[in-house]
């Protein structure tokens, strides 16, 4: 059963399609990454998602409720990007704060205490909230937006500003987060840490979901990489020319014949290599379908 | 309902302490004070602009109307934090009242029971005022409530006649009365201390509308 579902979803902004009929559901325990170009629509969907912007059509249910509700804000937490707090309270205040909204007396204290570990903020939790990083921000964001036991979470660009090692305790953080049953909606560029964490993607742009499927699915295909002596003046066909030759996507063909056809064209290869795709490979290739339609 | 009105009570607290807030207020009571009004015109002075200084520190500045989004994804209501902001600033002010009344009392002789009725009469204008001051600090920013400060300051001791000699007549007089009329002023709440009906109940219709206001102005700024 999804916790959250949103169906044929619209939005526009005076003349622009902001959304222009996205669907998406998330189910319990699942994280699905949300990727695509700048102005793709990600943080228009996830603000629609939260509750914050109205949709001009559609539905979206948020754990039976519509979006927006105070039964929806209950079960959904939102992380926006560039978070804004109350300037004069410290961080421990400003979780503290929202955490009245949530639950009085131990209650309250307890669900402080659970967020600052969450967004690892115990050290900076004296300081005051308009004084953060920008990394301490979103660390902050996070741990607001999964006060009260929340089920459901729309983080957006939450992992960036991180230093690698607190951008890889948070990653495990949200695994384990997932792995108590919440849903997590992850809009990201960094696009090795949504194909490490997410279970499912979402490709937007324009508005629209271009690709969508899960990551098994999207990244099963092999890619050969042909290391060349002198780049190609041409790539045969079916190739494209990277900084150190050229690669293709194998499809059903074998790695001898692509590499007879780079020979057949005159190509000295020094090394060769089969790899799986990368998300990146598969945004690309998403955004290039959809610029080619 | 009240716990979400409650939490709001803690920005006020810090911006007491960690803003120029406290100092302002602190200068405005012993300004009233060393003045030697009346204790009506005191208490009304006193308890409306500390209600304006209040609602501009804890709700005005871009940052925290910023943060009244993030706010909202919480399970609490745009009523509630009207409500609970007002509170917050009335409660500031009320406390400038006692504390301007209870001056007032120390340093020279008068009758204990005038000076009461004319802290209720502060009390209930700041509440008014503090109102007013959230609905349009939410709608135009900490530029409304410098306009509003200057109003209860300069201009709202007079009545809707003095504002038409004043003016010497015509369109600008006229609404210029009216503008008079309708907002909280000094002319009229200085009859709150001798429990003048008509302006308890614009003072009550103002404290109700004003955190209502308030609130429709919050929720569409904050779901559009």
């Amino acid at each position: 059963m999804s916790l959250l579902d949103a169906r044929d979803v619209t939005r526009s902004f005076g003349a622009v399609h902001a959304m222009a009929g996205v669907s998406l559901s998330l189910v319990p325990g699942e994280i699905v990454g949300l990727v695509g170009p700048n102005g793709a629509g990600k943080t228009t969907l996830l603000r629609l998602l939260a509750g914050t912007l109205r949709p001009d059509g559609g539905t979206i249910i948020v754990a039976g409720h519509g979006a927006g509700s105070l039964q929806a804000r209950r079960a959904l937490g939102f992380a926006p990007d560039g978070a804004v707090f109350p300037p004069t309270l410290t961080v421990r205040e400003v979780l503290d704060y929202y955490a009245r909204l949530h639950a009085a007396g131990a209650g309250r204290r307890a669900l402080v205490a659970e967020a600052l570990d969450l967004g690892a903020l115990d050290e900076v939790a004296g300081r005051r909230a308009a004084l953060l990083s920008r990394g301490y921000v979103q660390r902050l964001a996070l741990a607001q937006a999964a006060l009260g036991g929340r089920r459901i979470l729309l983080l957006d660009e939450t992992l960036a500003g991180l230093d690698p090692l607190v951008r890889r305790r948070q990653c495990d953080r949200l695994m384990a987060l997932a792995g108590t049953g919440v849903a997590v909606l992850l809009s990201s560029h960094d696009l090795a840490a949504v194909e490490r964490l997410a279970s499912r993607v979402l490709i937007l742009a324009r508005g629209r979901v271009v690709r969508e499927g899960s990551m098994p699915g999207l990244l099963r295909e092999r890619v050969l990489e042909v290391v060349l002596d002198a780049p190609p003046r041409e790539p045969p066909p079916g190739f494209r020319v990277t900084v150190f030759g050229l690669e293709t996507e194998l499809g059903g063909g074998t790695v001898e014949a692509a590499l007879a056809l780079c020979r057949a064209h005159r190509l000295a290869v020094r090394a060769s290599r089969v790899r799986l795709k990368s998300l990146e490979d598969v945004v690309l290739d998403a955004l290039d379908d959809d610029t080619a339609r | 309902m009240l716990r979400c009105i409650l939490a709001e009570w803690q920005l006020a607290r810090t911006r007491l302490v960690r803003s120029r807030l406290g100092l302002w207020l602190l200068l405005l009571v012993t300004g009233f004070v060393l003045v030697g009004r009346h204790p009506v015109i005191l208490a009304l002075d006193t308890g409306m602009l500390a209600a304006v200084l209040a609602v501009a520190f804890t709700a005005g500045a871009d940052s925290d109307r910023a943060a009244l989004a993030l706010t909202l994804t919480h399970p609490t209501t745009p009523l509630a934090v009207a409500a609970g902001r007002w509170l917050a600033a009335s409660i500031v002010a009320g406390i400038c009242v006692g504390l301007a009344c209870g001056a007032q009392a120390g340093l020279r002789d008068g009758d204990a029971a005038e000076l009461w009725r004319a802290a209720a009469g502060g009390v209930a204008a700041a509440g008014a005022t503090a109102a007013c001051a959230l609905a349009l600090v939410w709608a135009g920013g900490n530029a409304a409530a410098g306009v509003l400060f200057l109003y209860v300051f300069v201009i709202s001791g007079l009545g809707p006649p003095a504002v038409a000699v004043v003016l010497g007549g015509g369109l600008a007089s006229r609404m210029a009365g009216v503008v008079v009329d309708v907002l909280p002023g000094v002319w009229r709440y200085a009859r709150l201390a001798g429990g003048d009906s008509g302006a308890w109940l614009h003072a009550g219709s103002w404290t109700v509308g004003g955190v209502a206001a308030a609130a429709l102005v919050l929720a569409r700024r904050t779901r559009r």
